[in-house]
C-alpha cells in the first residue's frame, strides 16, 4: 500500500493533537489554550503504519496573519497531501466553517470531522451531517476526540477518499466576482499548479502580499489585474478582501440554516456562569491571586512540605544515608571516596530530590489550572493588564507554558506576530519562577522563613511585576514601541481536568526534572565535590579539612564582592548563583554538598540551620531575588539564542535580565537595611539612585506612544 | 603494588564503577546534545517547539 498522507487542519483548541494523540498512540502534549501546536508534528496511525497523520498548527483561516497559519498553509501548498481532516468544533462550527471554505478550495480531498459531540448533544443542539456533507460536497463524520467516539470513522472516511486526489468545489460567489476570479485564474494559469488554480485567484482577489510576491507577475498582467478587481470593488463598495470574507459567511450562514439547529432554550452555561464570576473586571484579579496563592500553599507548604518532609526525613536522613555510609565503613573504602559518594553524590542529589515531592504537587495543581480552563481565563484577564503598558494577552501564554519550565516558554513565543512584542516576551518569560527554581524558594523559605506559607506565591508574584516593570521601561524604548496586537481568543468550556492529561503532563514535568538530578546535577556536584575538599596547603594539591581554604573557596572568594552588596557576599552563595546557570535547582546542589546535605541531615533541617548561619533574612529574600529574576540556565540561554536568531539580540536579552536582577536584589537589600538597621553608606545611596532610575524610567512620557 | 591494590580492592573497585557511571553519564549528555536534546526541564511532547531541538 502506498503511503497517504493526512493533514489534521482546524482552529485553535478545536481537539487536533487529542485526535492526533488518539490516532497515533503519541503522547504530544494537549494544552488547553490556543497556540500548543507552533509546529507541525508527525505520527503514523497506530493500525496502519502506511498512514501518515500530520498535525498542524491551529489556524482561523488561510491568510498568513500569524506564523501558525503561514506554517499551516506552507505545508498544505507544498506537500503532496493526501487528504485533509477538517476537526470542527460542533459548539462553534459557523466560525469554524470559515476556515473550510478556504480548505475546499485547495482542491485536496477534504474530510470534515466534527468534534466535541458529546458538548453539542449536551446544548441539545441538531446537526444534520447528511446535508452539511451535501452542502459541502465532502465527508462529514461526527467524532468526540477526548472520549475516541468515532475516531477510526475519520481515517476510514479519508482512505475512501484519498484515491480521488480531487475535491470538488462548490462554493461560487456572485456573477462578478465569479467573472473577476475566472479573468484572474487566465492571468496567473501558466505560474501555479491547476489544481490550485481557483485558491490562488481567491487570494490575488484579496491582494495577498505573500502569494503575489510568489507568483512573480509582471507589469502588464499586475495592470489587468488589478483593473478586475477595482472593477468589482467599485461596484460593490468594499475592498476585495472583505467582499471575499463576506461572501463566504453568506454561504455559510446559509448552510448552518439547512444543517444546524441550535437549541433556542438554551439557557446560560456553567462555563459561562463561571466565566461571569472568574473574568469579572473587579473579581478577576483578585481571584487570580487567590488561586496562585493557594497553589503555591498547598504545593510548598501543605501536601508538598509533608512528601518534602518524608523524603528529606526519611528516606535520605534515615533509609539511605546512615546504610551507605555503614555500607562503605563496612567495605573499608578510603575516606575521600566516602566523603565523594556521600557528601558529594548523595549531597548534592539529595539536596534536590528532596524537593521532587512540592515540585510535583505543584505540577499537578497547574496541570489541573491548564485542564479545566481556568489559565485559558489568566490569559484573557493578564490581557486587560498587560494591554495597559503595551503587551498583548499573547504574551502571556508562553508565561503560563514557562511556569513548568522557560525554554518551551520562550519557544511559545513564535506565536507573536510582532517582532518587538515576541522580543520583549523572551526577554522577560523566564522572570516567572519555573519548577527549577522552586527548590530555591523552597529552601530559603524553609532555611530561614519557617516554611512561611507566603514565600512560593510572594516569589510568582515578584515575577509577575517583574514582568510588569520591564514592559512598562522596555515599551518605552524606541525599539520596542507600538500598540500591542490585537488578542483574540476563544475561551474553551471548563471541563473536569482528564486524569490522564494531568497526570501525564504532570510526570513528564517531573521526570524531567529528576532526569537532570541523575545527570547534570550529579556531575555538577562531583566536580564541586573536588573543588571543595581540595586546596593547596604549602605549594602542593592536598585534601582539606575545611572547605574555606579550597580551590573552590579561592575562585568563590574572587567572585564574593560581586554580590557582597546584594547581601550574600559568601563564597558559598556565590559559587551557589554561578552553578545555577547549569540548571537552577543546581543553587540547591551545590549548597547541599558546601554546607553537607549528607553529614548532618538526620532531619534535612540540620542542613538548613547551617545554612541559615550565613544569612540573614534580608539577605537570603534577596538571594532569592536574584537567582529568581537573573540570567536563566544555559539551555534556557539556547532557547533565547534560537528564538532571537541574533547574537546581539540574546546578549542584550541576558544582561538586561541580569541587570534588572542586580539592580533589584541591590534596592531591595540596601533599602531593607536602611529601614532595619538605620545605617547608610554609599551602597545606601548608589541603591537609592537606582529606585530613582527605575521609578523615572516608569514614569516619564512615552515618547513613541503614537507610533 | 599488588598488596596495595588487594588492600584497597574495594576503594579501586567503588572508585572504577564511579568513574564508569560518571563517564557513561556524561556520553549520554554528549549523544542528548548531539541528538538536539538539551538539558530542559520538559518534555519534548510538552514543548511547543520540539522540532528547532531535533533537527
Amino acid at each position: 500500500m502506498k503511503e497517504i498522507k493526512i493533514a489534521l487542519v482546524g482552529n485553535p483548541n478545536s481537539g487536533k493533537t487529542t485526535l492526533f494523540n488518539n490516532l497515533t498512540g503519541s503522547n504530544q502534549y494537549v494544552g488547553n489554550w490556543p497556540g500548543v501546536t507552533v509546529e507541525r508534528k508527525e505520527g503514523k496511525y497506530k493500525k496502519n503504519k502506511n498512514i501518515l497523520i500530520q498535525d498542524l498548527p491551529g489556524i482561523y483561516s488561510l491568510s498568513p496573519y500569524t506564523l501558525e497559519e503561514i506554517i499551516t498553509r506552507q505545508y498544505l501548498l507544498e506537500n503532496d497531501v493526501d487528504v485533509i481532516v477538517n476537526i470542527i468544533d460542533g459548539t462553534n462550527i459557523e466560525r469554524n466553517l470559515y476556515l473550510t471554505t478556504q480548505l475546499l478550495e485547495l482542491n485536496i480531498p477534504v474530510v470534515v470531522a466534527i468534534n466535541m459531540m458529546d458538548l453539542v448533544e449536551k446544548n441539545k443542539d441538531k446537526i444534520n451531517f447528511e446535508k452539511l456533507s451535501e452542502k459541502l460536497n465532502c465527508s462529514v463524520v461526527n467524532i468526540s476526540a477526548i472520549n475516541g467516539n468515532n475516531v477510526i470513522d475519520v481515517i476510514d472516511s479519508a482512505l475512501k477518499i484519498a484515491v480521488n486526489k480531487k475535491q470538488i468545489y462548490n462554493l461560487y460567489f456572485d456573477g462578478e466576482i465569479e467573472k473577476s476570479l475566472k479573468l484572474i485564474e487566465l492571468q496567473i494559469k501558466d505560474t501555479v499548479e491547476s489544481s490550485k488554480l481557483r485558491w490562488y485567484a481567491t487570494k490575488v482577489f484579496e491582494s495577498d502580499k505573500n502569494v503575489l510576491e510568489t507568483l512573480k507577475l509582471n507589469f502588464e498582467q499586475k495592470e489587468l489585474i488589478d483593473s478586475y478587481i477595482k472593477k468589482c470593488e467599485d461596484l460593490l463598495n468594499d475592498d476585495g478582501e472583505s467582499i471575499i470574507i463576506g461572501k463566504r459567511y453568506e454561504y455559510i450562514e446559509n448552510i448552518i440554516k439547512l444543517a444546524v439547529k441550535k437549541n433556542e432554550k438554551r439557557t446560560t452555561s456553567t462555563s459561562d456562569k463561571i466565566d461571569r464570576v472568574v473574568t469579572n473586571r473587579l473579581l478577576a484579579f483578585p481571584i487570580f491571586i487567590a488561586v496562585m496563592f493557594v497553589v503555591y500553599y498547598i504545593s510548598i507548604t501543605t501536601v508538598g512540605d509533608y512528601l518534602t518532609g518524608f523524603t528529606n526525613d526519611t528516606l535520605f536522613g534515615t533509609w539511605i544515608i546512615p546504610n551507605v555510609t555503614l555500607m562503605l565503613e563496612g567495605l573499608n573504602i578510603a575516606p575521600w571516596l566516602t566523603g565523594l559518594i556521600s557528601d558529594g553524590i548523595i549531597g548534592g542529589v539529595g539536596a534536590v530530590l528532596g524537593f521532587v515531592p512540592q515540585m510535583l504537587v505543584l505540577f499537578l495543581m497547574l496541570s489541573i489550572l491548564e485542564d479545566c480552563g481556568y489559565m485559558t481565563r489568566v490569559a484573557f484577564i493578564m490581557d486587560r493588564l498587560f494591554r495597559k503598558f503595551g503587551l498583548s494577552g499573547k504574551s502571556f501564554i508562553p508565561m503560563l507554558i514557562g511556569s513548568g519550565c522557560s525554554i518551551p516558554g520562550i519557544m511559545a513565543s513564535r506565536t507573536i506576530e510582532q517582532d518587538r512584542d515576541r522580543k520583549m516576551t523572551i526577554m522577560t518569560t523566564s522572570f516567572i519562577p519555573c519548577g527549577a527554581k522552586m527548590p530555591i524558594i523552597a529552601l530559603i523559605g524553609g532555611a530561614l522563613f519557617s516554611d512561611a506559607w507566603w514565600m512560593a506565591p510572594v516569589a510568582y508574584f515578584i515575577g509577575v511585576l517583574a514582568v510588569i516593570i520591564s514592559g512598562i521601561i522596555l515599551k518605552k524604548m524606541k525599539v520596542f514601541a507600538g500598540k500591542p496586537a490585537p488578542f483574540i481568543m476563544e475561551l474553551p468550556a471548563y471541563h473536569i481536568p482528564l486524569a490522564k492529561n494531568i497526570l501525564k503532563s504532570t510526570w513528564e514535568r517531573g521526570f524531567s526534572f529528576i532526569k537532570r538530578a541523575g545527570t547534570v546535577i550529579l556531575l555538577s556536584a562531583v566536580v564541586l565535590w573536588f573543588l571543595q575538599s581540595f586546596g593547596i596547603v604549602e605549594g602542593s594539591l592536598v585534601m582539606v579539612e575545611d572547605n574555606n581554604t579550597s580551590l573552590l573557596a579561592i575562585v568563590g572568594k574572587m567572585i564574593a564582592p560581586i554580590f557582597a552588596p546584594l547581601g550574600f557576599g559568601t563564597w558559598q552563595a556565590s559559587v551557589g548563583t554561578i552553578t545555577g546557570l547549569i540548571a537552577k535547582e543546581n543553587v540547591v546542589g551545590t549548597f547541599g554538598v558546601l554546607y553537607g546535605f549528607a553529614e548532618v541531615s538526620e532531619a534535612g533541617n540540620e542542613f538548613w540551620n547551617l545554612l541559615a548561619t550565613d544569612f540573614t533574612q534580608l539577605s537570603a529574600f534577596s538571594f532569592m531575588i536574584f537567582n529568581l529574576l537573573c540570567a536563566p540556565c544555559f539551555a534556557a540561554m539556547g532557547a533565547i539564542k534560537r528564538e532571537m536568531s541574533n547574537g546581539k539580540w540574546t546578549w542584550f536579552a541576558i544582561g538586561y535580565m541580569t541587570v534588572f536582577a542586580y539592580s533589584s536584589s541591590l534596592v531591595f537589600y540596601q533599602l531593607g537595611m536602611l529601614i532595619t538597621t538605620g545605617v547608610f553608606s554609599i551602597m545606601t545611596l548608589i541603591a537609592l539612585i537606582i529606585l530613582a532610575g527605575f521609578i523615572y524610567l516608569l514614569l516619564r512620557k512615552n515618547k513613541y506612544e503614537n507610533i | 603494588m599488588i598488596l596495595y591494590v588487594i588492600n584497597n580492592f574495594s576503594t579501586i573497585s567503588l572508585a572504577l564503577l564511579i568513574t564508569a557511571g560518571l563517564l557513561g553519564i556524561i556520553v549520554k549528555m554528549k549523544c542528548d546534545r548531539k541528538n538536539g536534546k538539551s538539558s530542559c526541564g520538559s518534555s519534548c511532547s510538552g514543548c511547543p517547539g520540539a522540532k528547532t531541538c531535533h533537527k
